[in-house]
């Protein structure tokens, strides 16, 4: 799944081989890739780490599935206070979870670019798992 | 189908089982490096009149200015997520080298010192793969 946020490109020359890589005749997914992450970590202001918003996901994430794998999902959602849709099961726990990450963000962080990036990625990582179980890494590899 | 509790609870089990707390790791990161890659190969530099020069339109456009089909810009997506994938295996290898995968179900964002091993750890991400 995509998505078609209009960010700023980088102002950096660089971003010129990235948009030329793009134009190649065989373009080249892991060219691509490695030029774009490279300008852009470069580049960009880092006022917001990259990594932050996300790694708050990773923590409460891995901590619910840890809960429900030793004591169960009623317990694991009453420990975080998780309210469970019936008719939603898989949405609103993703959904109540990133709430609860973010609720542990500064603000500035949880709604920056990256802060939402993370949100889209939290919630579809859930609901892969929740939805398919083992299999949901499989399908990604293939 | 409606999945229920007891099925997202069955599947979280087996998911952990099968591929462990690396294995979340690795589909979240995956999804969030895919995310960032759409987002930065989204953007927008020039005004109007030279969007040919932009990523956001070099995504779908050839050098040729011929759209791509739909199922080449679904391949290519395909592709980049794959790279994306390879660029976590050196995230999560770091996080390990650093001792920091076991602890990423506590608390490690409240201490400053991790936040930066973290980051160090997300700077692979402009090595290459």
């Amino acid at each position: 799944m995509g998505t078609s946020r209009a960010a700023r490109a980088p102002s950096s020359r660089r971003w010129n081989t990235v948009i030329g890589a793009l134009k190649a005749p065989e373009r080249n997914a892991n060219t691509v890739v490695n030029l774009a992450f490279s300008v852009a970590v470069n580049t960009l202001p880092t006022i917001i780490p990259v990594s932050a918003p996300i790694a708050f996901g990773a923590s409460e994430g891995i901590r619910f599935a840890l809960d429900v794998r030793d004591k169960g999902l009623e317990a694991a959602a009453k420990r975080g206070a998780i309210r469970v849709a019936e008719r939603y099961v898989v949405p609103s726990i993703s959904n109540e979870l990133w709430t609860l990450a973010s609720s542990k963000m500064d603000p500035k962080l949880s709604e920056s670019p990256f802060g939402r990036l993370a949100e889209v990625a939290f919630k579809k990582t859930m609901n892969q798992i929740m939805s398919k179980g083992a299999k949901a890494l499989i399908e990604q590899e293939k | 189908m409606t999945i229920t509790k007891a099925d997202a609870e069955r599947n979280l089990q087996e998911f952990l089982q099968a591929h462990g707390k690396e294995g979340f790791l690795s589909l979240l990161l995956t999804n969030y490096l895919f995310e960032l890659a759409m987002y930065y190969l989204h953007s927008e530099k020039n005004p109007a009149a030279q969007v040919r020069e932009d990523t956001g339109y070099r995504f779908y456009v050839d050098g040729q200015d011929r759209v791509y089909r739909p199922e080449q810009i679904e391949q290519f997506k395909h592709d980049l997520r794959a790279e994306c994938e390879k660029k976590v295996l050196l995230i999560i290898e770091k996080l390990k080298q650093m001792e920091l995968l076991d602890k990423i179900s506590e608390d490690l964002m409240a201490d400053p010192k991790l936040v930066e091993l973290v980051q160090e750890a997300f700077g692979s991400i402009t090595q290459k793969t």
